[in-house]
């Protein structure tokens, strides 16, 4: 409890004055001649008791009339959030008074010991409970800086500038509404005051030298795609407040209140608040109730980077809140030119954007929908496209999402067989002859022999194939090491010629495959195919919608190598039915090795031995069609770069200065052209904040460009707002103040700064005081008609 | 006679005069008017004779006068009065108390007494009058002559209530005074214990005599007009008490009232008259009113 002036509170020893009065100023009682004294005698004893009690009854209400008196000019106030046990205090107080008033009376006018015992026990109880309550009261209160509401004040402005703040809603954004609010709220702040501006991003916080420049902080204020959590802010704020010397700090945070900008992985932010207690944290509340949006959510690309003439799938959700309807959703796409962008006379033109797709998908409020779009033909280079929700509706930022994806020619895979045994089932498999005439094929194999793979220079490929390969010398599995350390693509597909296996186990060999080879595995009947029990694997992505009707048992396994052990840092991604490894995979460097224990390339009839397996051979051959397709693919694009980022993360991009240049002009989204420089065989581009395309411009035999895109996080659009209780949670309960308009944030400073006031309470139980030492006074002392 | 217009007003001898004061004893002799008595025709010394009036029983006209004067003459005898009142009034100081500086119980006790002597007189009763305080301090012998009344109202008009008072012992006295059975009216506020004033009124009673009590009451007294903090003094004994007036009434008139039942029921136990009576109280209506009910009792 605090009080405005605190001196009045002396006024209380004007109490002094009624009990002097009644001391020595006694009022002299009426004197008559009364012969018939026979009558008053009789209960003499009993009267005076009452009149004693009246006497004490009329010195208790002036004495109470004069100190309430003096506490109401004091002007208490408490916090507002015990302003309600304050009152019940006050009710038990008044209470207890009652309650031992008729306990007096009763032993005044010896109303029996029971009905005594009663009242004198429901007394102490009361008073007990009063005396209790008030400790914890003045306990909970103590450190709380009430008083003054003009007194200079030390505030901290937290302005959440997430994307979500721009929804819009009576034609103003929730940006545009905190800062309007922002505004009013600095003229409010008393003269001398210390104003610090804080928005999302994670910047140095400092006091504005004066109110003015403070809001032009707030004015300009914009949305940041890249932000930190509010509770981290609201802790640099605490910091920031508490190194003020002003004795009333307080915080005030202009928020939507949307759940996404609440994620904190640290520690409970309740805690640093408990131990801030002196400061004040308003939270103001600027985001709708309910919101009408549809959104796009984040954008997946079957692949970054990928041959030329194959399919690029894009698919992405779209969902919607609050809103049902027909929406159209478009993806547009650049064509690739190296040429471009340029800066011509200060407008930076870009390459030409055509739409390539249009899907219209109808909505219920609530509802979420899948879009796909499939893109063929194109061109080689790097091409940035968006897929767009046309239409207007709250939130524009969720509208548009942004991809970046690189075309190169066919992969080049070198294909290794011994001379005994024949390449074209697997050639077949994953660049058909029709495909390749064509110029279809997504890979452009050189098939070449095992004796001959010494002398071949490994990194014109992307990947190299060991079909069943026979013992391999040192130096050749040393040459490979280096080859996919350095990030190319290993599959080596054992099988009846790696039965001298002292080769495959030693160390230059393990250090890429993915086990020690223990042992083959022989099978008598057809029981044992390929039986794969997890599809999380890229490689079996393209069997997820169909794992019980895939003919795995067509194609039986006769034999197979057993790795044992298998490699620490290898993992199994295919099993046989047996148990054992099929496929095994692991990372080398910045490459990738794939291991297959059973070959997929024999013939059903061979000269020498006899097929290991069906696999390329059953009639139902179309797993095994995917399965070394997929499993390519992911060799190949293993080595493909990430071109699509979440704001605020680095982007790499390798860069190979046999192919690269050193130097690049960077194009971002909205910013002036700057130029980049690669160093240590990579691009590094720290400043994502905002989403769009990225290009790197550059010049190599030619003009060169490069990219990539950055999009926003798909949590940082999600408009869901955080109920009461978990905002209670988060702050704690009754540790801030809720306002949503101008008003309440008035009522809620008011309250929080002067704390909840009793004068008005305080007159009116000094009225009714009043009114009863009236009442009874003028019934005691009544002049005698 | 200016007394006796002050006490004895017109209207109110105009409301009384039409009726009696019966004894409620057998009486003795024989009486004109109203005594019935049982000793009809019994010869006693001729005293006056008396015009008729309507009420008079017509076989005590005296049929010679009658024939000489052609007027209506009833006999009366010497004997003939059968009720000797005697009027006892309390001279206590208490008794000159009055809240509203009007009529003082005093005063109201006089006119009640006036009224009273008349009627007694006018119905040929010998009245006489006892005055006491703690003592009987005056004695006017009963006399049915109509100068009686103005004797005894100039006696009342010179006394002075005051000192205290000691009613039983002054009762005592009385019954031991009076020989012969006769109507005694008391006139008092009774302020003082019950139970010996109880005992002489019954010991009066046992000596054959009537009593009729007027418990005379201020009107302040049986209202407890107060209000707020009081000090009362007692006139008597100087005695003082402060009070809340207020708060008081209730278990005041509580008081009164359990004292006037307590008269009433005990009087009524050993034959006694008792009216209980205020200064608020128009006198005339409340003697008329007694009479009345006395009359319908006998």
């Amino acid at each position: 409890m605090a009080f405005v002036n605190l001196s009045l509170l002396l006024g209380g020893l004007l109490t002094a004055i009624p009990v002097v009065l009644h001391l020595v100023m006694r009022q002299q009682p009426k004197r008559l001649m009364f012969p018939a004294m026979q009558f008053l005698r009789q209960r003499r004893e009993t009267n005076r008791r009452k009149l004693q009690l009246k006497h004490w009854l009329l010195l208790g209400l002036r004495c109470g009339a004069i100190v309430l008196l003096a506490l109401a000019f004091a002007r208490p106030s408490v916090l507002s959030a015990v302003a309600g046990q304050w009152m019940l205090l006050t009710l038990v107080g008044v209470g207890t008074l009652v309650v031992g008033g008729l306990a007096a009376v009763s032993i005044v006018q010896q109303k029996g010991r029971v009905l005594t015992g009663i009242l004198s026990a429901i007394t102490l109880g009361v008073l007990i409970t009063f005396i209790a309550m008030t400790v914890g009261l003045v306990n909970r209160s103590a450190g709380v800086l009430l008083g003054d509401e003009q007194a200079p004040v030390a505030v901290v402005m937290i302005f959440d500038t997430s994307p979500h703040m721009e929804y819009r809603y009576q034609n103003q954004s929730r940006g545009e509404v905190a800062q309007g609010m922002g505004d009013w709220l600095i003229s409010q702040f008393p003269a001398d005051s210390e104003v610090a501006i804080l928005d999302s991003r994670q910047s140095p916080a400092v006091f504005a030298v004066d109110l003015a420049s403070a809001r032009k902080s707030i004015d300009r204020l914009q949305t940041t795609e890249v932000n930190q959590a509010l509770p981290s802010i609201i802790r640099r704020a605490l910091e920031l407040v508490e190194s003020s010397e002003k004795s009333r700090k307080e915080i005030y945070l202009f928020t939507d209140l949307v759940s996404g900008s609440w994620q904190d992985s640290s520690d409970s932010l309740c805690t640093t608040l408990e131990e801030h207690s002196d400061v004040l944290l308003y939270v103001v509340d600027v985001g709708v109730l309910e919101p009408n949006n549809v959104a796009l959510g984040s954008l997946e690309l079957s692949a970054e980077t990928l041959a030329k003439s194959n399919e690029l799938r894009v698919t992405t959700n779209v969902h919607s809140v609050g809103v049902a309807g027909q929406q159209v959703v478009e993806l547009l796409l650049e064509t690739s030119n190296p040429r471009l962008p340029v800066v011509i006379d200060g407008e930076t033109k870009l390459p030409e954007v055509k739409p390539r797709g249009r899907e219209e998908v109808v909505l219920t409020a609530g509802e979420s929908q899948r879009v796909e779009f499939r893109l063929r033909g194109l061109d080689v280079g790097v091409h940035h496209g968006f897929v767009r929700l046309n239409g207007n509706d709250g939130l524009a930022a969720d509208n548009i999402r942004h991809f970046t994806i690189e075309v190169k020619d066919a992969w080049p895979v070198l294909v290794v067989a011994p001379d005994n045994s024949s390449s074209s089932l697997f050639t077949e498999a994953i660049a058909p002859f029709e495909f390749e005439q064509t110029g279809q094929a997504r890979f452009a194999c050189t098939v070449v022999s095992q004796s001959s793979l010494a002398n071949r220079e490994l990194d014109n490929f992307t990947a190299v194939c060991l079909l069943d390969p026979e013992p391999i010398p040192s130096v050749v599995w040393e040459q490979l090491g280096k080859y996919v350390r350095s990030g190319g693509g290993l599959a080596v597909f054992l099988g009846y010629n790696a039965q001298a296996t002292s080769s495959f186990n030693e160390p230059a060999a393990q250090q890429l495959l993915g086990g020690r080879l223990a042992r083959v595995w022989r099978s008598v009947d057809r029981s044992l195919v390929l039986a794969p029990d997890r599809y999380d694997h890229p490689i079996m992505a393209q069997f997820r919608d169909r794992t019980t009707s895939v003919p795995w048992d067509a194609s039986p396994v006769f034999k197979h190598w057993v790795l044992d052990p298998i490699n620490e840092n290898a993992g199994t991604i295919v099993s046989y039915a047996n148990g054992k490894a099929a496929i095994v995979a692991r990372h080398v460097g910045s490459g990738l090795a794939i291991t297959m224990t059973t070959p997929v390339s024999d013939p059903l009839q061979s000269s020498d031995h006899s097929a290991w397996n069906e696999l390329p051979t059953s009639d139902e051959a179309w797993p095994y069609l995917v399965l070394v397709n997929e499993l390519m693919l992911h060799l190949t694009d293993s080595s493909g770069v990430r071109l699509n980022y979440l704001a605020g993360e680095t982007s790499v991009l390798p860069n190979d200065s046999r192919l690269h240049p050193e130097r690049y002009q960077l194009f971002t989204p909205l910013e002036q052209p700057q130029e980049a420089r690669a160093r240590e065989g990579s691009v590094v581009i720290r400043f994502t904040e905002h989403t769009g395309a990225y290009r790197l411009k550059g010049v190599k035999d030619g003009p060169m460009v490069r990219g990539f895109c950055v999009n926003l996080r798909p949590d940082a659009t999600d408009l869901t707002r955080l109920t009461r209780e978990e905002l209670d949670l988060r702050l704690g309960q009754d540790r801030y103040q809720l306002a949503r308009d101008k008003d309440e944030i008035e009522l809620e400073v008011g309250e929080a700064r002067v704390g909840r006031e009793f004068y008005s309470h305080l007159l009116v139980l000094l009225v009714g005081i009043l009114g009863i030492e009236q009442l009874m006074a003028n019934r005691f002392y009544k002049k005698t008609t | 006679m200016a007394t006796i217009e002050k006490y004895l007003k017109p209207e109110v001898i105009n409301q009384i005069k039409r009726l009696d004061l019966r004894a409620q004893f057998v009486v003795k002799g024989f009486l004109q008017g109203l005594h019935a008595s049982p000793f009809h025709g019994f010869s006693v010394e001729f005293s006056e004779h008396r015009r008729y009036t309507a009420g008079d029983d017509p076989k005590d006209i005296d049929w010679l006068v009658y024939a000489k004067t052609d007027k209506y003459y009833v006999k009366k005898f010497e004997a003939e009065t059968n009720i000797t009142g005697y009027l006892a009034m309390d001279l206590s100081k208490s008794m000159g108390y009055t809240y509203r500086q009007e009529l003082s119980k005093f005063d109201y006790s006089i006119c009640l007494a006036a009224s009273l002597c008349y009627l007694m007189i006018y119905q040929q009763d010998p009245v006489g009058l006892i005055t006491f305080d703690e003592q009987i301090r005056d004695c006017l012998p009963p006399k049915s002559k109509r100068t009686q009344l103005g004797n005894l109202l100039s006696h009342l008009s010179k006394l002075q209530p005051t000192g205290s008072t000691n009613i039983s012992k002054s009762l005592g006295q009385i019954a031991s005074m009076l020989r012969h059975r006769s109507l005694v009216m008391v006139f008092s506020d009774l302020l003082e214990d019950p139970d010996p004033v109880m005992r002489s009124l019954r010991q009066l009673r046992h000596g054959g005599h009537d009593v009729i009590l007027f418990h005379v009451l201020d009107e302040a007294e049986v209202h407890f007009p107060f209000d707020g903090l009081v000090e009362f003094e007692d006139p008597e004994t100087d005695d003082r008490l402060q009070v809340d007036a207020t708060s008081y009434r209730d278990d005041y008139l509580a008081e009164v009232e359990a004292l006037r039942d307590r008269y009433r029921r005990e009087c009524s136990m050993v034959g006694i008259d008792y009216v209980a009576l205020d200064t608020s109280m128009q006198f005339d209506k409340a003697l008329l009113e007694y009479l009345i009910s006395r009359r319908g009792r006998m």
